[in-house]
């Protein structure tokens, strides 16, 4: 890379030109709004003065990504840990404990959570979404259960869509790769009224892994295809009041040679959610969100879920308040869980889950801010958890924007019903541990400190980093029990994990952008003794994420609408992931990695843009199972009016 | 998986022997482009002439002052504007990064008001608390035009174009002319 802009640099003298200003000062305002502009670059800082660990893939970063799939778009994030399981699964975690089952994580779309209540973790494939309907993702390192719900412990990601105001109009979108066979979106954006606006989208994709061999004796050709509609409608009322209404339905299908049998998954689901908010005239505003939410995949499960929240924020002289109320509803039937392995008892399920919060921000002494906030929350299995948390924030003023944070917290983790009732199915082959569920888990919390940073440095660069200290207790551990290699889920381990992320921005011309962002992750795990002896998985645990991950990105606006993006990443070593059976780890070591992703892109001064991605130019990788990366390429042509 | 790995590296090669003419070539003939925060600062000013601020009630200010509230996102580029006369008086710009909407501080005198993204969580609370003020607001976020702001910018294949909402600014007193409003889109 460093290459490649030594050799660009002498020809893109953009320097700025003092009469510049003038000569733009004498156009008229019928020239000024015809001109064009190079690409939109809002440095957007959702949140400069929060008192928590932010990072905001903005609009840019994901149209220069190239990317079509959500999780990559997490692999530049500090303090996330993504690795691509296969074609079309994906672990995705924040500070650490990442593995098939990632279950720390609280991951929304439009603030609708999207993980599971099996076990607690997403189906990635079940949220293909094209990146033309994706406005930004915002992510939240550390614990953030007060304010946004159960299963927070670790982070939030929060996928915030376009709206059909910003999606107006035809866009249609076509591709094809080595390993992204087919793919491609459309898009038609309507007005429906002087304050009613409305889009929808259909996206299709067909991926394929040629030839990966996934184990000894195994060499796989899995496929999948995917294909999916989605609408959205917003109206405003007046200034201030709107409503959204948006809802999809996906399919999905997915074939892997396996023996003694082909493995197929064949999902299908819904949602359709409405939000309405209302500011009144003393600044108080409101909002009601209820959504339905349905997901199936033919001959293992099916869920259905209702989930009703009313949130208020208001200020009262130096207190902001934001308090409110949740209550969500899920019935299942499973009759083989995840991917075949696992069978559950009981079969079918209802969970109620309800939820009181209150956070109160006192802002006092002009820069300073104390942030308080408490959650209550009801589930079936366990008693009402109490989540709390206390944040303090310190933005002296200056031209650095200097700003400190120190936050203390407890986040809940209420057992998944696949570690209450999950049993693992015999299989083919050599036997395996069982691993029985057990009804009688208690929660296990994280009690976590953290310290954050976030300046100017100069007038071009721009840095944001936390430390943090996490303290977990009760974590799950395997105990024998009954004949021979079974075992049960106890609460019977801690972990602690500390470290530091983060990111650094330079903006050193307009058209030329660097991005890092760095993560340290150190883990300490402790099995606790039992009655019978536990599943020595220490060590396991401890390799399961990268302790470095480094990323560098670089964004050239060359000319006549001409982009050359890179991303480089290095990742440390891991301890291979145990998948279905977590008692039986394959003790398997992935070296570390760095790898090249670039993204060249052309665009027309209207309605067209051709793309070409390369991915994992360096050479092959594995990260985490023994789906292994191949250098391949992919091009797409985008087109709008 | 060797030969195709081999086979794709031939590929690549060929590519990236394509495109380094192509990323050296072009910029050397390229016209400079302008940005979007180059654009919205010259607006700014151009929209003045079109603007009829209702007659001050008490003596007014020296300068004319432009504010900016929250994250500046112009930087060095409206600085050029500074010291320039608008509407017979010098025109004054005034940062306040670190703005926060309670009782004890309000905002600084000012006719002219540009809200940058940064305040997009007091937004509604800023609004409130400039209401019935002879103030200009602008800003350039998306659907803030509807939620209050008089003047907001917005990208449209990839223009500037700007928004006004009538409602706010007849509110406040402040009258902009027909031929303004016939370049803008009126927020309903």
């Amino acid at each position: 890379m460093v290459l490649l802009s030594s050799f660009l640099l002498p020809w893109l003298m953009l320097s700025l030109d003092p009469d510049r200003m003038d000569r733009l000062a004498q156009l008229s305002i019928e020239e000024l709004i015809s001109l064009k502009v190079v690409s939109a670059e809002k440095t957007e800082r959702a949140y400069p003065e929060s008192a928590a660990a932010v990072f905001v893939v903005s609009r840019e970063d994901i149209e220069r990504s190239g990317t079509t799939q959500l999780a990559e778009l997490l692999r530049f994030v500090p303090g996330v840990q993504v690795a691509r399981l296969s074609v079309n699964v994906w672990a995705v975690s924040i500070r650490g404990f990442n593995e098939l089952h990632a279950n720390k994580l609280l991951v929304m779309i439009d603030g609708r959570p999207i993980y599971n209540h099996l076990f607690s973790g997403v189906f990635w494939p079940m949220f293909e979404m094209s990146t033309d309907e994706i406005e930004r993702i915002e992510v939240i390192r550390g614990p953030g259960s007060t304010l946004w719900g159960a299963n927070a412990v670790n982070g939030i990601i929060n996928i915030i869509s376009r709206t059909s105001e910003d999606a107006q109009g035809v866009f249609v979108g076509l591709g094809t790769g080595h390993q992204e066979k087919a793919f491609g979106d459309a898009r038609y954006g309507f007005r429906l009224g002087p304050q009613t606006t409305a889009r929808v989208n259909y996206g299709f994709a067909e991926r394929e892994m040629e030839d990966v061999r996934l184990g000894p004796n195994l060499l796989s050709d899995e496929r999948m295809q995917d294909g999916r509609v989605s609408m959205r409608l917003d109206h405003r009322f007046n200034n201030r009041a709107s409503l959204l209404v948006q809802g999809n339905y996906f399919r999905n299908f997915m074939r892997r040679p396996s023996l003694p049998a082909d493995f197929q998954l064949d999902d299908n689901g819904w949602f359709v959610q409405a939000r309405f908010e209302h500011t009144d005239a003393r600044s108080v505003k409101r909002s009601v969100q209820l959504y339905a939410d349905s997901a199936s995949r033919e001959g293992e499960f099916r869920w259905h879920v209702w989930d009703l929240d009313f949130k208020e924020q208001r200020q009262l002289g130096r207190h902001h308040l934001v308090y409110g109320v949740g209550f969500r509803t899920i019935d299942d039937n499973v009759t083989r869980g995840l991917a075949g392995g696992l069978t559950f008892a009981p079969q079918m399920s209802n969970e109620k889950i309800g939820n009181l919060f209150v956070q109160d921000r006192i802002d006092f002494r002009e820069n300073w801010s104390l942030t308080m906030g408490y959650k209550l929350e009801f589930n079936d299995f366990t008693d009402s958890e109490f989540q709390p948390n206390v944040r303090l924030h310190w933005a002296p003023p200056g031209p650095a924007a200097l700003n400190l944070w120190a936050a203390a917290s407890r986040a809940v983790h209420v057992p998944s019903r696949l570690e209450r009732d999950g049993d693992t199915l015999p299989r083919p082959g050599p036997p395996l541990p069982r691993v029985l569920g057990n009804p009688d888990l208690d929660i296990s919390y994280v009690t976590a400190y953290e310290l954050g940073l976030r300046s100017r440095l100069g007038s071009k660069f721009w840095l944001d980093t936390a430390f943090f200290f996490n303290d977990y207790a009760n974590e799950i551990a395997f105990e024998a029990t009954g004949p021979p290699n079974q075992f049960i889920r106890v609460n019977g381990m801690e972990a602690e994990t500390y470290g530091m992320d983060g990111s650094l921005e330079y903006r050193p011309k307009p058209w030329l952008r660097f991005a890092a962002s760095f993560t340290v992750l150190e883990a300490d795990f402790t099995v606790l003794p039992g009655p019978r002896p536990r599943r020595p998985l220490a060590s396991f645990y401890e390799g399961q994420s990268p302790s470095r991950q480094w990323n560098l990105r670089s964004y050239v606006n060359l000319a006549r609408g001409l982009t050359l993006d890179l991303h480089w990443r290095y990742l440390g070593a891991v301890r291979q992931a145990a998948l279905a059976n977590p008692a039986a780890p394959p003790r398997q070591t992935f070296p570390s990695y760095e790898n090249l992703d670039v993204h060249v892109a052309w665009q027309l001064p209207r309605g067209f843009r051709a793309e070409l991605v390369g991915r994992d130019l360096l050479g092959e990788h594995r990260e985490l199972s023994f789906f292994e990366h191949e250098p391949q390429l992919h091009i797409d042509f985008k087109f709008w009016f | 998986m060797k030969t195709r790995a081999g086979s794709f590296k031939r590929v690549y090669l060929a590519a990236v022997l394509i495109l380094l003419p192509w990323g050296g070539a072009i910029p050397r003939v390229a016209a400079q482009p302008v940005t979007d925060a180059e654009i919205k600062a010259t607006l700014l000013f151009k929209f003045v002439p079109f603007v009829r601020w209702p007659k001050p009630k008490t003596v007014q200010a020296d300068h004319f002052i432009f504010l900016i509230v929250g994250q500046d996102p112009f930087g060095p580029v409206i600085d050029h504007f500074e010291g320039q006369s608008i509407r017979g008086r010098p025109l004054k710009i005034v940062r306040v990064p670190d703005f926060r909407v309670t009782s004890e501080e309000p905002l600084p005198a000012c006719d002219m008001v540009f809200i940058s993204a940064s305040m997009a969580d007091q937004l509604d609370a800023l609004l409130a608390g400039l209401d019935g003020k002879p103030i200009l607001t602008v800003s350039d976020q998306a659907g803030w035009g509807a939620r209050g702001v008089m003047i907001n910018f917005f990208e449209s294949e990839e223009s500037v174009r700007f928004e006004i909402n009538p409602q706010s600014t007849r509110a406040s007193g402040i009258r902009i002319g027909a031929q303004l409003l016939k370049l803008s889109r009126i927020v309903k």
